[in-house]
């Protein structure tokens, strides 16, 4: 009995899309980190207060 | 005293006389490249004069030995950064990282021709080199390899030629070449890309040879990518060893060569992580993660984890703290990791299952280590004589290529004042060797 190709992980090549995908998310961080840059949800110094 | 004898003394001996010149050629420098060469050309003769099996443990099985696997493979992909950083200036317009373009040429133009050298020392019938231009194997690999290496070697040559005018006074050609600079220079990147991947297209003929962890189809994509990240981490290392040795040479104002290091860290660190990921996309494409478990895999690790994740860990942590030297290790990382991929790939994983394994004989280390060493003393011979690590500023140019001087960052390609120019030509100190 033959297996179904697309069930196997390696005919479906799932495992290097899995991997160009963890590589394009964990570029993003890695970019930001060596730019020293912040993530766009986190906030900046805060505003000074009126006196 | 007659015109010619004054020129040579004034170019050629750094304005000493003979024997002044001849007492200034003993340092321990000198004499350590003294010694390799007394024995290193005494072998090179013999291998020439006796032929390739009294001379190295090559046979019909390994043809490619140490020649072929340190001194073309490595000292090409060492030579990457001519055109990596040429690209970045005169392409993508990063001038403030002129400063470094002329001695990065210089290394690339030295190490072609020293890859071609020892190319000519492994063929057995060296004189037959001239095949690759008479018959036009255009489905071979090595075909393109030996045309670009061909064409790359004559455009490092012509862009060479530009310090060179302007040490020699020929001010014409200076101009003509000057014009020509962005054609060269897209011409390198091409010829570059070209052949630095084609390297690695020589092993696709050889999924059986070489180990399964190092073999991939991607491979030629591998060797590009790699060489990318062999160019920056030369550039850095380059820059620091030039920039402390040959200070005496810079005129005028000096670059800050750690910014221009920090911003090649940051480069370094993203080409380096691409290339982790990428090495990873060939044991996925191979289905080869059992191999890893192995000693063989072992080995892959250290090389993928220890010299190419770890380098580019620490390029970006130097490049986003500002600390130059966590850069420069890296560099020094990073090279060795492109070196021992290369040996990997051509010596060491390649008949890897065969008992008796190539192991290179003391003459052709020999020989390797003279070639080195011929290198690296006509690099330090040149950047003592020509302006290498500073452009001479009686033939500055006016900012052409389309681009504004106030977009000069580095204000090195902004319109001279008179001032400038003597503070320019005023060397910093008149010695040098």
């Amino acid at each position: 009995m033959y297996e179904n190709e697309f069930l196997n992980v390696y005919a479906a090549k799932v495992v290097e899309y899995l991997l160009a995908i963890a590589y394009l998310v964990l570029f993003v961080g890695f970019w930001r980190w060596v730019q020293g840059e912040k993530a766009p949800g986190s906030t900046g110094p805060r505003p000074a207060r009126r006196s | 005293m007659a015109r010619g004898e004054s020129w040579f003394r004034e170019k050629i001996l750094m304005g000493m006389d003979g024997r002044s010149y001849l007492r200034s050629l003993l340092t321990p420098f000198n004499l350590l490249v003294a010694a390799i060469l007394a024995v290193g050309v005494p072998v090179i003769v013999y291998r020439f004069t006796s032929g390739l099996a009294a001379t190295t443990r090559l046979s019909q099985v390994q043809p490619w030995g140490l020649w072929i696997g340190f001194d073309m493979m490595t000292g090409i992909v060492l030579a990457a950064g001519g055109f990596t950083i040429g690209a970045a200036v005169h392409l993508f317009g990063m001038h403030e990282y002129r400063p470094i373009v002329r001695p990065a040429i210089l290394t690339a133009f030295l190490g072609y021709l020293l890859a071609v050298f020892g190319l000519l020392t492994d063929l057995g019938k060296p004189w037959n080199i001239v095949m690759a231009i008479r018959y036009q194997g255009s489905a071979s690999a090595l075909f393109e390899v030996a045309w670009c290496v061909m064409m790359y070697t004559t455009v490092l040559l012509l862009e060479f030629l530009l310090p060179a005018f302007e040490w020699l006074g020929w001010r014409r050609a200076h101009e003509t070449l000057m014009r020509s600079m962005l054609g060269l220079t897209v011409l390198s990147v091409v010829f570059s890309t070209m052949h630095q991947s084609a390297l690695g297209s020589l092993f696709l003929i050889a999924p059986a040879k070489l180990h399964p962890l190092w073999y991939s189809p991607y491979i030629f994509i591998f060797f590009f990518v790699s060489a990318i990240a062999a160019g920056v981490s030369m550039l850095v290392l380059e820059g620091t060893l030039s920039h402390r040795i040959f200070r005496h040479r810079i005129t005028g104002s000096e670059p800050d060569v750690e910014k221009l290091q920090l911003g090649l860290g940051k480069a370094g660190a993203i080409v380096l992580f691409a290339y982790f990921f990428l090495k990873l996309q060939g044991v996925a494409e191979g289905r080869h993660w059992d191999l890893l478990f192995t000693g063989w895999g072992a080995w892959f690790l250290l090389e993928i984890v220890g010299f190419v994740l770890v380098p580019s860990l620490l390029y970006g942590y130097g490049a986003r703290h500002g600390k130059v030297g966590f850069v420069r290790a890296g560099a020094i990382v990073a090279v060795l990791g492109i070196v021992l991929n290369r040996l990997n790939v051509s010596i060491i994983a390649y008949n890897w299952n065969r008992p008796d394994h190539y192991v290179p004989s003391w003459m052709e280390v020999v020989v390797s280590l003279t070639l080195v060493t011929m290198g690296v003393a006509a690099f330090r011979w040149i950047a003592n004589r020509m302006p290498i690590l500073s452009e001479d500023a009686r033939f500055a140019v006016e900012p052409d290529e389309g681009r504004a001087p106030e977009k000069d960052r580095a204000g090195l390609l902004s319109p001279l004042t008179e001032r400038d120019r003597e503070e320019r030509t005023l060397p910093r100190a008149a010695a040098g060797r």
